[in-house]
């Protein structure tokens, strides 16, 4: 009895890998932290954002052309239509700004310089840019990467208290948030990882938009072999071009043949 | 087999029962269903914002899951765990009070810097950074598209 006991334990232990391996469904880091989102937490990553986009801009001065930006702010929203975070309102904007670059604060803030405006060949290029802004913003790097924790690991439980806090230590450590993703954005960079991520869903993000999806691929092969002044927290690295690759590849997405949008990109962008 | 060893094996089993099933929302605006897990495959279904699937499996980019008793594959970035999130009401609060809230993480800049144990350089580095400027973000947050405009600027794009 006592055998078949501890026969039937380890079985029913056994099940759930064997259920798991058979299901082949395991949600990875980012989607168990997006499990348990709740509004205070996404207008804790608003709030955290709004202050980052501010001190970016403070940094980096807007292109004040409304026109441009209106341009730069569609083809951003039909890439964030695509997303899973439909809570979020995104805004886009041209950096006055000569070297090839883009950044993005959580909560939906996404910003391309005129020097990687430059650089584009067509719109799909400029999705390509706009939509791996938008995977950073969605799998919230800058807010795991600023690790403000508290509760847990998703780090938006600590930054909600951090926000509703009042006293001096729950002020030191929101500081602490911004100037750790500050140095994200401006001197550190993302870690290969979040990169490549981002790389990947920018480039599913083009073939569900309808753009070209080798466009990504195109544009950092680009700049790669350019002497530009490309920003140095996007190296585009061989090892981003060699993961593209595989990605397309293994995807069918070169033949797809979805368009470029060169002309109107020419008539938007083509003088500035 | 006694009360006890019985007690002891249901409540073993009960992760099992939970995770019976598994489900996943659209929260893109639109997703499409398709045979295999790829952009050329037949599309089996068209599904909208907020409609619920049941997960089957996954690979890399794609979801199996099933709906409407239709089994295909979804694109992972249109789908998550959670329905929509209530979106946050923040930026209908008062410019002035989130200024405030910046003027006083400001002043505790320089605690911050201690707490850290900066160098003096690296202090330097930071105040040198500029400070926040909320009117260029209004500025920013001020530039709307309506969906009829962004309906016909994606007209271009592959359906």
């Amino acid at each position: 009895m006592r055998g078949a006991l501890l026969l039937t334990a380890l079985l029913v232990f056994a099940l759930p890998t064997w259920a798991s391996g058979e299901r082949d469904f395991r949600l990875r880091e980012h989607e168990l932290a997006l499990q348990d989102l709740t509004g205070a937490d996404v207008d804790a990553e608003i709030a955290f954002g709004r202050d980052i986009a501010a001190r970016i801009l403070g940094r980096v001065p807007r292109y004040d052309d409304l026109a441009a930006n209106r341009y730069v702010t569609l083809v951003g929203r039909a890439l964030a239509l695509q997303g899973n975070r439909p809570e979020l309102d995104y805004h886009f904007a041209i950096l006055d700004d000569d070297s090839i670059n883009a950044y993005s604060a959580p909560g939906g803030y996404v910003f391309v310089t005129r020097g990687a405006l430059r650089a584009m060949a067509d719109e799909a290029e400029l999705a390509a840019v706009l939509a791996h802004e938008i995977a950073h913003v969605n799998r919230r790097h800058i807010v795991r990467q600023a690790r403000v924790r508290a509760r847990d690991d998703s780090g938006l439980g600590g930054l909600a208290r951090l926000l509703g806090g009042s006293g001096d230590s729950a002020r030191v450590a929101f500081a602490q948030a911004v100037d750790k993703a500050m140095d994200l954005l401006f001197v550190q960079g993302y870690n290969q990882r979040d990169e490549l991520e981002a790389d990947a869903d920018a480039t599913l993000m083009l073939a569900a938009a309808g753009y070209d999806p080798t466009a990504l691929r195109r544009f950092l092969a680009r700049i790669g072999e350019s002497k530009a002044r490309v920003g140095k927290t996007h190296p585009p690295s061989q090892a981003r071009l060699a993961a593209l690759d595989e990605l397309i590849r293994a995807q069918g997405l070169d033949q797809l043949h979805y368009p470029t949008v060169a002309q109107r990109f020419r008539v938007h962008v083509g003088r500035r | 087999m006694n009360t006890r060893a019985l007690t002891f094996l249901l409540l073993l089993a009960l992760p099992l029962a939970a995770a019976a099933e598994e489900y996943l929302y659209v929260l893109s605006a639109k997703a499409k269903l398709y045979t295999e897990p790829s952009f050329r495959a037949p599309v089996v279904a068209r599904l909208s914002k907020g409609e619920k699937t049941e997960a089957l499996g996954k690979n890399n980019y794609w979801f199996k899951v099933r709906y409407q008793g239709k089994e295909g594959w979804i694109s992972r970035l249109a789908v998550s765990p959670h329905p929509p999130v209530k979106r946050g009401s923040l930026l209908a609060r008062d410019d002035g009070r989130l200024q405030q809230q910046a003027r006083r993480r400001a002043s505790v800049a320089a605690t911050t810097a201690a707490v850290r144990g900066l160098r003096e350089d690296e202090r330097t580095r930071m105040s040198a950074v500029g400070g926040p400027d909320y009117a260029a973000l209004r500025q920013v947050e001020a530039v709307t598209v309506s969906d009829a405009e962004l309906a016909d600027f994606t007209r271009v794009l592959r359906p």
